[in-house]
């Protein structure tokens, strides 16, 4: 293979490794929100594919590096597919981190109707999602999109935190189903800044910018 | 690997007429069908002299000598009696400058075939069709197949004299620095072709350019001072080789 159909074949892996990085979320808060755990199992059907494709687009886009020594964007291109590879494998990290809590969480009753996690999971399934979708048309206008809605998903959060821990004061007994759910916030939090580290490779790919640690549109 | 051996060099010995020393000594390794297979190496490796015993052209000039095996498709090469107008038919062979000879371009590529004894017109301008359409010529020179092969650029004489080559239906092809001479974009045609045409044939590729060799090959063979040093996948002679004199030949520090 040359070079473009090789930039083609990392580029489709990294989009089929996103689907199944984002279905893994998605079955593993919605194991919690429906209190059923039958949708863990899908987690954990495809754990192992994510992790597999983690090393065969990574032995991919470091071979082509040394065969073809690619300059200007053809390099920006696979050095940030390297990125999103390793961001992406994190992504699925996270769902087996949200798979374990869960695990746990299933075994108590349930301690309320879930508002605001559902809510949370669609943003970030969704910052994925997008984030994805900007790196295969290479669209800057949606990955600022999904950079601006990292904030919410931080202010939901927050939100979550202090609703749960009002359950803690008022019943003890709550505490270690509710410190578990904290857990889950936590990972949905941390699946929603790789989020915004993907659109801002996909920025950097585009143009050339690097835009981590700056505020946005400087 | 599961790919099946075209060709395989077995204790392979070659002395230029007149030397002592072996120019190449005790050379082992497999040439996988339809893939391709670069030799690479600093000047004066063997890397030439080996592509050229492929074909048995070192029989051109008298006193050289060969020892070992080279066997295609099993029968040793090599033989006293092996018929060499049948192995130059099978291994063809494309030169670093090209070479075409003062005929028309209709003619340059079926000359191998009227040679063959190929006369019905027809015949001739189907085989020569596919050849130039193999060689990624067609659509260049279709209307002016009748002009002489001297007025076309040196990239299209090149993939002239690849499809000339190709017009005999060879089985294995040999590529001695076939780019060296062109600039960057006919470079880059040829590099092209060089990978589309291993659906057909099998290729072995002499360059002195390693990310050519990078670039275009399946496995690579690295060769130093007469020896084979090292022949592995090309995804891994240019990440992790086995050998440190090919990580320094690779990462540039000598050669």
């Amino acid at each position: 293979m040359l070079l473009k159909p090789r930039l083609e074949k990392i580029r489709d892996s990294l989009i089929k490794m996103a689907e199944l990085a984002d279905l893994m979320i998605e079955n593993a808060v919605k194991a919690i929100i429906e209190h059923n755990p039958e949708y863990l199992k899908i987690v954990d059907e495809l754990e192992p594919k994510v992790d597999q494709m983690e090393v065969e687009n990574e032995t991919l886009i470091i071979t082509t590096i040394a065969r073809f020594q690619p300059e200007a964007k053809y390099l920006r291109m696979l050095v940030m597919d390297l990125f999103v590879n390793r961001d992406l494998e994190r992504i699925g990290d996270h769902a087996e981190n949200i798979k374990e809590q869960a695990e746990r969480i299933l075994t108590k009753p349930k301690l309320k109707e879930y508002v605001d996690l559902p809510v949370m999971t669609d943003i970030v399934i969704g910052m994925v999602r997008d984030a994805v979708k900007s790196l295969e048309t290479l669209d800057t206008e949606l990955a600022r999109d999904v950079i601006s809605r990292d904030d919410k998903v931080d202010a939901l959060h927050e939100q979550i935190i202090r609703e749960i821990y009002t359950y803690m004061v008022e019943d003890p007994r709550t505490i270690k189903v509710g410190i578990r759910l904290i857990t889950v916030s936590s990972n949905l939090e941390r699946v929603a800044d790789i989020a915004t580290n993907l659109a801002e490779e996909v920025i950097y790919m585009k143009e050339g910018k690097m835009l981590r640690h700056q505020n946005l549109g400087e | 690997m599961t790919e099946k051996e075209k060709i395989k060099v077995k204790n392979f010995y070659f002395w230029y007429a007149g030397s002592k020393d072996p120019a190449l000594k005790n050379i082992n390794i497999p040439v996988y069908e339809k893939k391709v297979t670069a030799l690479i190496g600093p000047s004066g490796c063997g890397k030439t002299t080996l592509l050229r015993s492929f074909n048995r052209m070192h029989d051109l000039y008298p006193g050289n000598k060969y020892k070992g095996e080279i066997l295609l498709d099993g029968e040793n090469i090599l033989k006293d009696d092996y018929d060499l107008i049948k192995l130059r038919s099978k291994v063809g062979m494309v030169f670093q400058k090209p070479t075409p000879f003062p005929m028309s371009i209709f003619d340059n590529v079926a000359y191998g075939l009227k040679l063959r004894g190929i006369k019905d017109r027809k015949v001739l301008e189907e085989k020569v069709e596919k050849a130039l359409r193999q060689a990624a010529l067609w659509d260049e020179v279709k209307d002016r197949l009748k002009d002489s092969a001297s007025g076309l650029s040196g990239g299209q004489q090149q993939r002239l004299v690849i499809a000339r080559a190709l017009a005999v239906e060879p089985e294995v092809l040999l590529f001695d620095e076939p780019t060296s001479a062109l600039d960057p974009i006919s470079t880059s045609k040829i590099e092209e072709l060089v990978v589309s045409l291993k659906e057909t044939v099998t290729i072995i590729i002499v360059t002195h350019n390693m990310q050519q060799a990078a670039r275009v090959s399946d496995y690579t063979a690295f060769m130093y001072l007469g020896e084979l040093i090292e022949f592995d996948k090309t995804d891994i002679i240019f990440t992790a080789p086995k050998e440190k004199l090919t990580e320094d030949y690779v990462s540039g520090r000598f050669g």
